[in-house]
């Protein structure tokens, strides 16, 4: 990798490889759709500043044509994305694709889906890496490198065992009230749940700033978190794609959807072709190394159109894995009747881990404690009249929480992408089919059972009725297409992200995760992207 | 030229018979209640010059009447009303503006009444009876007059239609007595043409022309059609005995007027053949009348009016936190029903519809329906009504607050307050699944049936 290096995505894996690569003197073009978000209003307003002192509140919360306002009926996951976030799912003409049991979200936005994520910056452990071509101890400098870049609070605790203590981690925020308070129950059990239910709780691993890092400010809790933090205390890739284009060495192209890549006669590749968002001119681009960090999805189909294009042949590529999350909604009977405090961090400030026998049984959590949250989503689902819900909500909202449960998933043969070549009048799309692993219903059941019991014991009710199983797809860590294996075939790529059967072609995403833990994936992306970066240019 | 006196401008025919004469350059002075309510574009016609007056009061619209030389008399009190106002207005008001118009010397007087006055049996129809008493004080006036009777008047937002829609939208297409009564239904469009012809032509020779459409048809197939132009499939009918719910009708009307989705005297319709008899007017066209199937995909389907939404966001946002949420808010929850509000109640099955419908007659009607949703309808139109007006009062600058603190200070109080609401919660219920149960399940199979 001596030449020109040209990145597609910037995403979290794509910024985060082009920073190693610029910080070891080498040119990037990264080349991106990159829609954009628009400025923050009011940054200096919290929550309920906004609510009393915008002109129109309702526009900024619900959007002009209320779109954002989420009705009973309406079809479709509930991500609870507000307006000023639609950019972040904005497509880009090339996203079309037929999917089969399960539910895709793309991003074309600068810094990818990770806009909209929650910040969890949780490390793989070896058990977590045993079907990856290395161990914890060869990213660990990587998970410090990223966490240093984008600041990362954390704290070692009982979670120690589960997401590794490693370098340049910051102090965690304070907690709040709801998040002390479990913290308490915890503390008077600890050794009953520990030991009885395997269930160890302690500070989330969060991409936010507890102090100042460059210019980044630290969290002042405006509360407004689920709309875009106005102050950039909490990490975006946006961030890190901001300081690259302050580099003399990184050039930034968006507008342009990259399509596929094409060949010399010698058989590297030498450009790739891209088309213009707006207008859809055709746009070729020079490539001495081409790194794809599009996302598992859309790098997929870039490599599948670009072999069809060249030999004819329609490639599939296996293992397509997602984690399934499961969303507990709980109350805290402590907390009834307490007012809330809407001037906090609003995302999970808690973490757990539920351990199994074996690493593909480990349970991996998040806990919430709901807050600023748009109250109408949550009072509809309560089974009873909404004046009656909204007056329990209004009881309880101080003693309410959310549990995000993450499974496990496996590289099946039977998940896959594969190309439906267009013709005339229709586009090429990227097919995919996915099915859960058999009895994987009986795993939730069981994890539930258990988590139903430790929140009992730390003395809070999560109503049955309430548990939301989320379809796949819906947590947004796809992975396992084109994994980096020892030794392998075609679709496939080594230990340092180079894909076997192309001379000059790096792939730096989830796709090339050979398994997936029951964790948030973004924080081992970028650490990923920064390894292969490293070791392509060493 | 001469100057056109018109009554009953503001109404279903007189709006367009004014714009229909201001266009062809006639001046007309137009007679209404309140000039005030009128849209803004009828009140700056050229030529049209707009009275505020009382038909029963001559000395509100002498002075104008004065300069007029014809007058066409389409005020009267059409819908439910009791006997005594149909009385009232249009026999002695018939009366009172032929006075008037003959102490101002004016030379023709065109008289709109109705087909009902051919009814053989006006027992229950006050409005038939006071319409041919019109009739007689008008052939009896000295002044030179020409009555017309229309038919049934279909056309956009037609009164008529209007009401016939709410029956032949049902799931169960109910048809009072047989359904063999033959109608003549006419286009508004037609009738208002009508009018500015016999005008225009100063056809003043003491005639009476029945006004009906191309089309003789069954009242039981005028609802198929109606039904079919609002984009409905095909409905299994019902034949309801006419004789019995007219007389239970009859006895309930004086104490229930004011709810009653029709009355006795409109069931007339249904029992009585209103077709239009052959005349020389009729014969005279010569023009082609709007076809029934055409003047009926005119007509407007059924939505809910500007008014109604702003009354049910008011007892929905009482019913949520105590309050009118605002106006701020109700402008978003206007433009959301303009943008999908209307398309959503036209496709709504018709159990949601008669809940939105019980909902907003009072906060406690919408807490009872709303407790049925939230166990039986959880996603129909009522329950997104709802939670859209939550979703605005948790986002508005007026009512964000009141969402926001817990209803109680203690949480011995709050468990209270949670315990209490149940129960209420309990009995909403319960009281709606008295009412509604039965309802729904009616609907719900009637729905079913093909």
């Amino acid at each position: 990798m001596k030449d020109r290096i040209v990145v597609v995505g910037s995403g979290p894996s794509g910024v985060h490889f082009a920073q190693t690569a610029i910080e070891r003197g080498r040119r990037v073009l990264m080349l991106d759709v990159g829609h954009a978000g628009a400025d923050h209003v009011a940054p200096a307003e919290d929550l309920n500043g906004l609510k009393a002192r915008l002109a129109d509140p309702v526009a900024y919360f619900l959007g002009d044509d209320l779109s954002s306002a989420v009705l009973p009926g309406n079809a479709g996951e509930y991500y609870g994305f507000p307006p000023g976030k639609e950019y972040v799912f904005r497509g880009a003409g090339g996203e079309e694709f037929k999917a089969s049991q399960f539910a895709p979200l793309f991003s074309f936005a600068r810094g990818g889906l990770a806009e909209a994520w929650t910040g969890g910056c949780y490390p793989f452990t070896d058990e977590d890496l045993a079907a990856f071509p290395f161990g914890y101890d060869e990213l660990a400098p990587h998970y410090e490198r990223v966490a240093r870049r984008i600041g990362v609070t954390g704290a070692a605790d009982d979670l120690a065992p589960y997401m590794p203590v490693h370098g340049g981690l910051m102090e965690p925020l304070e907690p709040d009230d709801h998040a002390m308070d479990l913290l308490g129950a915890y503390a008077r059990r600890r050794e009953r749940l520990n030991s009885r239910h395997r269930f160890f709780l302690g500070r989330s691993r969060s991409a936010v700033l507890s102090r100042p890092l460059g210019d980044r400010p630290a969290c002042d809790k405006l509360g407004r978190c689920l709309w875009g933090c106005p102050s950039d205390a909490f990490y975006t890739p946006s961030l890190t794609l901001r300081e690259l284009r302050k580099n003399d060495a990184f050039e930034y192209v968006s507008g342009v959807r990259v399509e596929h890549f094409g060949f010399d006669v010698a058989g590297r590749i030498d450009r790739v072709h891209a088309t213009s968002i707006t207008g859809g001119a055709r746009r070729e681009f020079d490539v001495g190394s081409l790194v794809l960090a599009a996302g598992t999805l859309c790098t997929s189909k870039i490599v599948l159109d670009s072999v069809y294009r060249a030999t004819g042949e329609v490639r599939e590529l296996a293992g397509l894995s997602d984690n399934r999350q499961v969303l507990v909604p709980f109350f805290n009977k402590r907390l009834v009747g307490r007012k809330y405090e809407p001037k906090s961090y609003q995302y999970h400030q808690l973490a757990f881990a539920l351990a199994g026998s074996t690493a593909a049984e480990h349970v991996h959590g998040l806990v919430t404690t709901l807050k600023t949250a748009l109250i109408h989503p949550i009072v509809q689902n309560i089974p009873t009249s909404l004046a009656a819900g909204l007056g329990a909500f209004r009881d309880l909202h101080a003693a309410l929480g959310l549990v995000n449960v993450n499974f496990s998933d496996s590289r099946r043969a039977e998940n896959r992408v594969t190309l439906e070549v267009g013709g005339r009048d229709r586009p090429t799309r990227l097919a995919m089919s996915y099915r859960p692993e058999p009895g994987e219903g009986d795993r939730i059941a069981r994890t539930l059972a258990t988590l139903r019991g430790v929140l009992g014991e730390l003395g809070c009710i999560a109503p049955k009725g309430m548990t939301h199983i989320r379809p796949m797809g819906a947590s947004v860590h796809y992975t396992g297409t084109m994994p980096m294996t020892s030794d392998g075939g075609p679709g496939t790529v080594d230990a340092q992200g180079r894909a076997r059967g192309f001379e000059n072609l790096w792939i730096a995403d989830g796709a090339t995760f050979p398994s997936l833990p029951a964790k948030n994936l973004t924080f081992t992306l970028m650490a990923n992207a920064s390894r292969i970066a490293d070791g392509a240019l060493r | 030229m001469a100057l056109i006196f018109v009554t009953g401008a503001a109404g279903y025919v007189g709006r367009r018979l004014v714009r229909a004469l201001g266009a062809r350059g006639s001046r007309v002075v137009a007679l209404v209640r309140d000039p005030a309510s009128l849209p803004a574009d009828l009140r700056s016609l050229p030529g049209v010059e707009f009275v505020a007056g009382d038909l029963l009061e001559p000395a509100s619209y002498e002075k104008a009447l004065g300069g007029c030389s014809r007058v066409v008399h389409l005020a009267a009190t059409t819908g439910k009303a009791r006997p005594a106002v149909h009385e009232r207005t249009n026999a002695e008001g018939t009366r009172t503006l032929l006075d008037a118009a003959r102490r101002a010397g004016v030379g023709g007087f065109l008289h709109v009444s109705t087909i009902a006055v051919k009814f053989r049996d006006q027992r229950h129809y006050p409005y038939a009876r006071s319409k041919v008493r019109a009739e007689e004080i008008v052939r009896a006036s000295g002044v030179p007059f020409t009555i017309v009777r229309p038919t049934i008047v279909v056309g956009p937002d037609s009164p008529v239609v209007a009401g016939l829609g709410k029956l032949a939208g049902l799931p169960l297409l109910p048809v009072f007595g047989p359904g063999t009564a033959r109608v003549q239904p006419i286009s508004v469009d037609d009738v208002v043409l009508d009018l500015a012809e016999i005008v225009a032509t100063d056809r003043f020779r003491g005639e009476t022309i029945d006004l009906g459409g191309p089309e003789v048809v069954t009242i039981e197939e005028l609802l198929r059609r109606i039904r079919s132009a609002a984009g409905k499939g095909r409905a299994r009918v019902m034949h309801v005995p006419l004789g019995p719910v007219r007389a239970a009708l009859a006895l309930v009307e004086p104490l229930l007027l004011p709810v009653m989705p029709l009355t006795a005297g409109q069931l007339a319709t249904f029992a009585e053949d209103g077709v239009a008899e052959p005349s020389d007017f009729a014969a005279s066209r010569k023009r082609p009348l709007v076809g029934l199937d055409a003047a009926l995909a005119g007509a407007k389907r059924e939505a809910e009016s500007d008014g109604t939404i702003r009354r049910e966001f008011s007892v929905f946002g009482r019913y949520l936190v105590g309050r009118d949420p605002g106006a701020s808010a109700l402008a978003h929850y206007e433009r959301w029903h303009a943008a999908h509000g209307n398309a959503e109640f036209a496709s709504a099955p018709p159990i949601d519809r008669v809940l939105v419908a019980i909902a907003r007659i009072h906060p406690i009607a919408t807490r009872i329906a709303d407790a049925y949703c939230a166990r039986l309808r959880r996603a129909s139109l009522l329950r997104r009504k709802l939670v859209l007006v939550l979703a605005l009062i948790e986002c508005s600058s007026e009512t964000y607050t009141l969402v926001e603190e817990p209803r109680s200070s203690s949480r011995a109080g709050a468990w209270a307050r949670l315990v209490a609401s149940g129960a209420i919660e309990g009995l909403a219920f319960v009281a709606g699944a008295i009412v509604l149960f039965p309802l729904h399940a009616v609907l719900g199979l009637a729905r079913r049936a093909p």
